[in-house]
């Protein structure tokens, strides 16, 4: 009924209604104003009760709703330390998984940054024979590939490198460069800022040099073409100010002259697995100019981006991609000798395959912390629900329906949780800040770590999903009928065995809950501690890297400008030894090369994968890394007709095992097309290369010198000269050393510098990473399990006053009593421990791939876990045992 | 929400009335002046109704569905708004009638023996 109507409607029965009283009293004899004066006394205060009546027409829905909240609000601010726990603990649980989810959501859940990301695939080469995986393609079967096939709308080929750009007149400067096909971009759905993206020509292969022909003078070798650059945008902001004057002009890229033809805009990544050492923000893209009808058959460099055609699936190109690598099989040497399949995978999937398992127990991680404080809030909700059982069977009797008091308790619970998802809020924001400052490097797309929409529904659905778990049982519990047999029992009663039995449940989940986090933060310690006691193959300790390499135009120029770049560096105050190496172990960059022994001379499928190192002489005594057998490398030995070589400990053990490896021959393919016999002249021990956590691959040491060319050391080992005792600091020598290699190669780059133990901690960054999240759960979760034990307990011993009360006056001792309480809590922690043991063996294998030097099911973490957390377990139950022991008997009688 | 004792009673009254009022419609359709007459005159004077209280009870009984109300026309020729017990109305009533006289003879019962 509208406004207007229904108080025209009042005001009619109103006024009708007064002038009947009037007619009345002045029937009984009164004066006509007194009769009326009279009958509105009667009535009342007219405005009063209007409003009442009005009342009666609006209370729609929402206005009981209203009603609920303010009451909830009034109940909460009564029992405020109560509300400050329960908030307290859904925000921690609320923020920390939130805080998690938005690095599931980044990682896993939002789409990659490109055109239709979801019909990209990466491409990748298997040599089954070797037990190699993941290896990049040589062009010819690239071209051939890209050609035949039938399912991808196109495939795209980068290969990462670091190149020297000079800008005329300036300094030169290292730059991450990804040499990339001319179709990348339009592939991924890129377009440039400014500028133009490259064309056809811009990757047209360099003309073959003229063919010699005898007698007469060698032709002068025509012009490079330009190399052509489209830079980057953080590149192009950083080094050009954003200029666009840049694009036209020419630098000097890596000797060569390079062309700058364009410009990304913001936010463009080169998205790829973590071990192809694909830079995702290089500094300029270049042109790949290959011939591939004369480019080595062996040299595998590119590595492959496929776009599948509309409606082509995955299965399809799987076919598709085995049925090319089977052609090749038959025409191919290599293909045929290492069993080389094509695999296509979904790049998103692939992109994140080595952390998905991380980000997936990170997540069971925190959805537990987060069940484990929706567990606790339960305790808290019930025990106050118990307290309030009078109150609540008042108003039942009072008619207050079950379903108005269950909707009441349901609200209190709503107001707490939209508190604590506030909370959780501020709480995940500060995580995320930690997450990414503490977060390894091989977290791909980190950068887009933040609090978006889908975060702040996760948050919402969150808090009201947790909301519901902790509310739901005391409001069924309160609704419940038979609260009458409350009232009767007021007061006498020693609590609601059912709702004793819930907390009690809830509890042993919580026990059982937090076991299997600490588990896992115990799984990590170890980890941790075992891979900090890993020994490298190395003394990092003062030693300080960086790169720089030679300039000259022959061998034996390169040889001597490596040899006055080394004693120019020695010859420094507080300079020990200076060697130089490539790859430098743990830098991510790797080469290799194929080894065999007798057999694979006449079966190729024989050959097997190792590790190579450029080193010059002297490296493995600057390095600290020991010799085991034979001799190292002597200056004598940097040549190229020497053929003897040093190999690790791993190689010499698999290829000669239970023999001495000095002396016997190595079937080596490396500077040649064809393999060749070397000779091993000593075996040190292993480095630790691709990573600390798993030996890795078996390694060959080769001279600078035996690669024909010298000068692919590039980079260099500065040791300090510092006592054991002493401490280093090898950074100290980064600006003198700069100076040098100003001085001696003033168009190199000095680059990448740091301290060999840099690479070291960055290698435990993973680890690290893990253990302090799992650890920082863990502890939440154990300090919300004992609070929960403590709960439960100091309720109890509250509802038996009376019965420890005659138990205490017919001479049970104070000790009695204390054990009888601790005993009570220890049950419910044994059994929580007993159903925490079963889900820790069943859920620590998915940390499997995390730990280091310990399995999931290592004995000695769980018992130690176990007694640790009987020992918090024995201190949350020692309080309320304290208070029963202590109880005045006639007076704990007397609180009947 | 804790009912405090005067909202207890207030509680008591309010359903009182709400009784008073629909056994006052037994009789037949009435307007607001009329039900307070009649329920004074039944009551032999014992209740004076506070007549403030008589509409917003009016108003929340339809709004049950326990009365409907429409404009008529009164005895002295002048428009009214007459209530009417709807069905539910008349059952209402009877189930508060069988509860009234079990609690009162529950009350007396209780009374008779304290005064043993």
């Amino acid at each position: 009924m509208p406004r207007n109507d229904r108080d025209s409607r009042l005001d009619e029965e109103v006024r009708f209604h007064i002038d009947m009283a009037t007619e009345r009293n002045i029937r009984l004899g009164m004066a006509p104003e007194e009769a009326r004066r009279r009958a509105q006394i009667e009535f009342g205060a007219r405005e009063h009760w209007k409003e009442e009546a009005r009342e009666v027409f609006r209370r729609p829905v929402w206005e009981d709703l209203r009603k609920d909240f303010a009451q909830a609000f009034r109940s909460l601010r009564r029992h405020l330390g109560f509300a400050l726990t329960v908030t307290l603990t859904l925000g921690l649980g609320i923020g920390a998984s939130t805080a998690i989810f938005s690095v599931v959501n980044a990682v896993l859940l939002r789409p990659l940054p490109y055109a239709d990301a979801g019909r990209l695939t990466l491409i990748w080469g298997d040599m089954r024979a070797r037990k190699v995986s993941d290896f990049p393609f040589a062009p010819a079967p690239y071209r051939d590939f890209k050609a035949n096939n039938t399912s991808f709308q196109d495939i795209a080929a980068i290969t990462p490198f670091n190149g020297g750009l000079t800008v005329p007149g300036e300094e030169p400067e290292q730059v991450s460069a990804l040499g990339v096909t001319q179709n990348l971009l339009p592939l991924l759905g890129i377009r440039v800022a400014a500028g133009r993206d490259f064309n056809d020509g811009d990757a047209a292969p360099p003309p073959p040099p003229p063919a010699a022909v005898p007698g007469a003078a060698a032709a002068p070798p025509p012009p490079p073409l330009p190399a052509m650059l489209i830079l980057n945008y953080g590149y192009w902001q950083r080094r050009f100010g954003g200029d666009r004057g840049v694009i036209g002009k020419t630098v000097d890229f890596g000797g060569n002259p390079g062309s700058i033809v364009g410009v990304l805009g913001p936010g463009f990544e080169m998205l790829f697995p973590p071990n192809t050492n694909i830079e995702p923000h290089p500094d300029v893209l270049v042109a790949l100019r290959v011939d591939y009808e004369r480019a080595s058959r062996l040299n595998v460099f590119m590595r492959l981006i496929g776009r599948l055609k509309p409606g082509a699936t995955l299965t399809q190109a799987r076919v598709d991609a085995e049925r090319q690598s089977a052609a090749l099989r038959e025409q191919e040497q290599i293909f045929k000798a290492a069993d080389i399949h094509f695999r296509v995978e979904p790049m998103h999937q692939d992109l994140v395959q080595e952390v998905r398992p991380a980000i997936f127990a990170l997540m069971g991680a925190v959805v537990f912390v987060l069940l484990i404080a929706c567990a606790n809030v339960a305790n808290l909700l019930l025990v106050r629900t118990g307290a309030r059982e009078q109150e609540l069977a008042v108003r039942a009797a009072l008619g207050g329906s079950s379903w108005r008091i269950v909707r009441q308790l349901l609200a209190e619970s709503l107001v707490l949780a939209f508190a604590g998802a506030l909370l959780g809020l501020g709480l995940a924001w500060a995580g995320i800040k930690l997450l990414v400052a503490l977060a390894p490097t091989n977290l791909p797309r980190l950068d887009a770590v933040h609090i978006d929409t889908t975060v702040l529904g996760y948050l919402s659905l969150a808090a009201l999903l947790s909301a519901v778990l902790f509310g739901l049982a005391p409001a069924i519990r309160a609704a419940r009928p038979g609260l009458g047999e409350v009232l009767r029992k007021a007061g006498r009663s020693p609590g609601l065995a059912g709702g004793s039995l819930l907390r009690r449940v809830v509890v042993v989940a919580e026990v059982a809950l937090s076991f299997v986090l600490l588990v896992g933060g115990g799984l990590m310690v170890r980890s941790f501690v075992a891979l900090a006691h890993t020994h490298p193959g190395f003394e990092a300790k003062g030693v300080l890297t960086f790169s720089a390499g030679v300039n000259g135009q022959s061998p034996e120029e390169r040889a001597a400008h490596v040899r006055a770049l080394r004693e120019q560096l020695a010859a420094l105050p507080g300079v020990k030894a200076v060697t130089a190496v490539f790859p430098l172990p743990l830098d991510g960059t790797q080469i290799n090369s194929r080894w065999g022994k007798e057999e694979a001379v006449t079966d190729p499928s024989k050959f097997q994968q190792a590790n190579v190192h450029l080193v010059l002489p002297g490296y493995f005594e600057v390095m600290g890394t020991r010799l085991l057998a034979g001799r190292t490398y002597t200056e004598a030995d940097n040549r190229n007709d020497f053929t003897g070589i040093v190999v690790d400990e791993l190689l010499a053990r698999h290829a000669f095992p239970g023999q001495s490896a000095v002396g016997q021959r190595l079937y080596v393919r490396s500077r040649r097309q064809v393999p060749e016999w070397l000779e091993i002249i000593g075996v040190v021990e292993h480095q630790r290369h691709e990573s600390l956590v798993s030996e890795g691959r078996m390694a060959i040491f080769f001279l600078d010198g035996f690669f024909a060319n010298h000068g692919g050391v590039t980079s260099w080992v500065v040791r300090q000269a510092c006592g054991p005792g002493t401490a280093c600091h090898p950074t100290d020598l980064a600006a003198a050393a700069r100076a040098v290699v100003k001085r001696l190669e003033p168009r190199t780059p000095f680059a990448a510098v740091r301290p060999m133990q840099e690479l070291v901690d960055d290698a435990m960054t993973s680890t690290r990473f893990a253990l302090i999240l799992i650890g920082v759960f863990a502890a939440i979760a154990a300090a919300l399990a004992s609070v929960g034990l403590y709960g439960v307990l100091a309720t109890a011993v509250r509802q038996r006053t009376a019965e420890i009360g005659v138990r205490v006056a017919f001479g049970a001792s104070a000790r009695n009593i204390l054990g009888h309480v601790i005993a009570d809590g220890m049950k419910l922690c044994g059994l929580g421990l007993v159903v925490g043991v079963v889900a820790a063996l069943w859920l620590t294998r998915a940390m499997s791939t995390m730990l280091v030097g310990v399995r999931p099911t290592d004995p000695p973490t769980y018992l130690a876990i176990a007694l640790l957390f009987s020992v918090i377990a024995v201190a949350a139950c020692w309080i309320p045992a304290r208070r029963a022991a202590s109880l005045d008997p006639t007076a704990a009688l007397r609180s009947e | 929400m804790a009912r405090t004792g005067d909202s207890f009673s207030q509680n008591l009254l309010q359903g009182t009335l709400d009784m008073l009022v629909l056994k006052s419609l037994r009789l037949g359709p009435m307007h607001g002046w009329g039900i307070a007459e009649r329920i004074e005159s039944g009551s032999r004077r014992v209740f004076e109704l506070n007549e403030g209280s008589l509409y917003p009870a009016l108003y929340r009984l339809e709004k049950q569905g326990l009365l409907r109300s429409e404009w008529g026309t009164s005895d002295h020729n002048r428009r009214a708004r007459f209530y009417a017990l709807t069905p539910a109305g008349r059952r209402h009533l009877a189930a508060e009638r069988a509860n009234w006289d079990r609690i009162s003879e529950a009350v007396n019962l209780v009374l008779r023996l304290s005064e043993d």
